[in-house]
């Protein structure tokens, strides 16, 4: 009854033409997005969070979510097409897609990926909405200790998840934890590595430097392997699955939309590893896994169910704890800041409205996004094949009125430039990126409760606090789990060699 | 209880010894206190500051110039932010001294960030990191930022609106569109559409540069 009460208060939200031409223009905007390669959802978001700053905060985070849900789709659109994914977790995609649009199935193909992205979405609306309200409610108990401990846990797995060398996730981590204490102390009101500016004292401003790590770092990155080749991609329709084919694939769109948001739920998982473990998982429970890799569909619906549904499962633990579940997660948090929003359990109770008018929002997204997918395909691949040397000046353009546009400072703009550099060199010598912008966001919680709960009872309050200590654990064994493995691995390479 | 006074180069430092055992340890935290002091701020954070860029210097160049030339960017990059962590290590010693201050967390960062660190130079040094990339377009990259940091000025010295004009059509010219009309219709368009989205419709007060006094 009482959820039956706060969705009618989310919906309400959507009522008018503001809000759905909102969503529309954002399903579009995340479609676009995500299928130009190299714009990651997170890059997307990033990008536009500054045009949703006069917005209401409600209006505000249903731009920002309907581009998330959407550009996650959007990036199987290239990844069918020409073999180019347009998002990390679409890599999965291509691996049927392509071989799809080979055999001049092009068309199912996007079909497919478009059907299995919408069900998927709407699975993972569906499981937030189930975990997110309870998990809010048991989350207004939890002790600083508690709270601290949950924010290393999620630091803990984005390192253990990331792919690539542990040792450089962790390294980024700490080198985001470490820039975060520039600016005043928040319990002390101490200045902390201000250096005398006053453009410090409040730290460096959350999304230019997203901006910067997520989109200026990429551009720097296409410019050092430009070849000037242009894209050159077939204008192609949807089509959407007959019956026959989508009872075939029934199957696999709910399992790897359960097992996507599954994992979407544990911080630094997100959509790339959801959409692995689910083509996995499919092709070991498919009656044709020989198929698998040379256009089947139901690796083309298990990747991008996987990839949309952990969507759902990334915003469980955003809005419900406030611990960012991805890189775009991450840029929401930031978002919410932005119109003096702090996520987590009491959200849910003293913001209902932008709570239930998100969850709203994303069913209604969905349901646009494959109205749109059906009849947009020819607009997107127009779009999509605009030249680089367009589009990457315009998205540095982007980038810079963006900066600028969050508080007028022109300060930010240097700020974004110097940390799109960082971001270009971090990932050229293989650091992750995305940890670092986990470090700032989640530098703030995990140092003010930890000092909170140590000045209120002391260090061992993380032994005798039994949720605390059970969650440092697991954080200790995610991150030495992988490293102990990853020594056990070049061990027995060295022996082979 | 102890005191002793410290003298560095004219500074004076008053040293509060509680336990005088602790004040000789060079482990305990009022030694090192006692000693940091002086590299935490002012002429001592400059000496500090040049001392590691010394370091990062001479461990670039032993890279750069024997067989382990192939890992230099493997290596400078966690030498650099050792470096980074070193001298905000020592700036934390100008913070209170609280048990649970300021100072507490950084330190934490900082000594987990430059052990790692010190773990991904050993790699580099004995080889068993990855190889540096295949250098690509370096300085296509390099012209990018440079043409950034000078669009960065011209925002404030000609404007917002010239000064992306600019930057857009030399960005496309650097990325070898070359076509007249796509040089000029697309800043052009760039700057109608952040004219009406961001000066109108977001209100947000783009700077005019020195056209502000002619209007």
């Amino acid at each position: 009854m009482e959820l039956l009460e706060s969705f009618s208060i989310g919906f309400s939200v959507l009522l008018g033409w503001k809000p759905i031409l909102i969503i529309i223009v954002g399903v579009i905007v995340g479609i676009l997005a995500g299928a130009m390669p190299g714009l990651s959802p997170s890059t997307a978001v990033a990008l536009l969070v500054p045009f949703s700053y006069t917005m209401s905060p409600a209006l505000a985070l249903i731009l920002l979510t309907s581009i998330y849900i959407a550009s996650n789709y959007g990036g199987s659109i290239t990844a069918v097409l020409i073999n180019t994914p347009g998002t990390p977790s679409a890599a999965v995609t291509a691996m049927d897609g392509y071989p799809l649009t080979k055999r001049g199935l092009a068309g199912k193909g996007l079909g497919v990926a478009l059907v299995a992205s919408t069900v998927g979405g709407a699975i993972g609306v569906a499981i937030l909405i189930l975990f997110a309200v309870p998990l809010a409610r048991v989350a207004l108990k939890f002790s600083p200790a508690d709270y601290c401990a949950l924010a290393l846990f999620g630091l803990a797995t984005v390192a253990s998840m990331s792919r690539g060398n542990v040792l450089k996730a962790l390294v980024a981590i700490l080198f985001g934890l470490m820039i975060k204490n520039i600016g005043i102390d928040p319990i002390s009101g101490v200045e902390r590595f201000t250096f005398g500016s006053d453009q410090l004292y409040d730290g460096f401003t959350l999304i230019p430097a997203l901006i910067g790590l997520f989109a200026v770092s990429v551009v720097f990155a296409k410019m050092e392997s430009w070849t000037g080749v242009p894209r050159v991609m077939e204008k192609v329709d949807s089509k959407l699955p007959s019956l026959k084919e989508f009872m075939k694939i029934k199957m696999t769109i709910l399992r790897s939309s359960v097992i996507g948001t599954i994992i979407g739920i544990f911080p630094g998982a997100g959509a790339t590893i959801a959409a692995f473990i689910s083509y996995d998982m499919a092709k070991k429970a498919s009656k044709t896994p020989e198929e698998f890799g040379k256009g089947s569909l139901e690796g083309v619906a298990a990747a991008e169910g996987a990839n949309s549904s952990s969507v759902g499962g990334a915003l469980v633990p955003l809005l419900a704890l406030g611990i960012p579940g991805s890189a775009t997660d991450a840029v929401l948090l930031g978002a919410f800041m932005l119109h003096d929003l702090v996520p987590g359990p009491l959200l849910f109770q003293d913001h209902p409205d932008i709570v239930y008018g998100i969850f709203s929002a994303l069913i209604l997204a969905n349901i646009i996004m494959l109205v749109i997918g059906i009849y947009g395909n020819r607009f997107f691949i127009k779009v999509v094949a605009v030249p680089e040397a367009i589009m990457y000046p315009l998205i540095l353009a982007i980038a810079v009125i963006g900066s600028f546009a969050v508080s007028g400072s022109i300060f930010d703009v240097a700020a974004c430039i110097a940390f799109g550099i960082i971001g270009w060199l971090f990932k050229r010598y293989g650091f992750p990126v995305a940890p670092i912008v986990l470090g700032i966001v989640l530098g703030k919680m995990v140092e003010e409760n930890f000092r909170r709960a140590v000045m209120m009872d002391g260090y061992s309050v993380f032994f005798t606090d039994k949720m605390a200590f059970i969650v440092l654990l697991i954080s200790f064994f995610s991150f030495v789990w992988p490293l102990y493995k990853s020594w056990k691995r070049h061990k027995a390479e060295q022996e082979i060699a | 209880m102890n005191l002793s006074l410290t003298h560095y180069n004219g500074g004076k430092y008053l040293v509060q010894n509680i336990y005088s055992a602790q004040g000789t340890n060079p482990l305990s935290s009022v030694f090192l206190r006692s000693h940091m002091q002086y590299f935490s701020q002012g002429t001592g954070l400059i000496v500090w500051a040049l001392l590691l860029l010394a370091g990062v210097v001479a461990i670039g160049l032993f890279f750069r110039f024997t067989t382990r030339r192939e890992w230099m960017g493997q290596a400078m990059v966690p030498t650099f932010l050792m470096a980074l962590g070193m001298l905000f290590f020592a700036i934390t010693f100008d913070f209170p001294g609280e048990q649970v201050g300021p100072a507490l967390i950084p330190r934490i960062w900082i000594v987990s960030l430059v052990i790692l660190c010190c773990g991904l130079l050993f790699f580099a040094f004995t080889g068993n990191a990855d190889k540096d990339p295949k250098a690509g377009r370096i300085g296509f990259v390099l012209m990018g930022i440079a043409v950034m940091i000078a669009y960065f000025f011209a925002i404030q010295t000609i404007g917002y609106f010239i000064g992306s004009f600019i930057f857009l059509a030399l960005m496309m010219y650097i990325l070898s569109c070359r076509k007249p009309m796509l040089l000029i219709l697309v800043p052009t368009g760039w700057l109608v559409f952040s004219y009406l989205v961001f000066y109108k419709l977001l209100y947000i007060q783009l700077p005019l540069g020195f056209i502000e006094n002619y209007l």
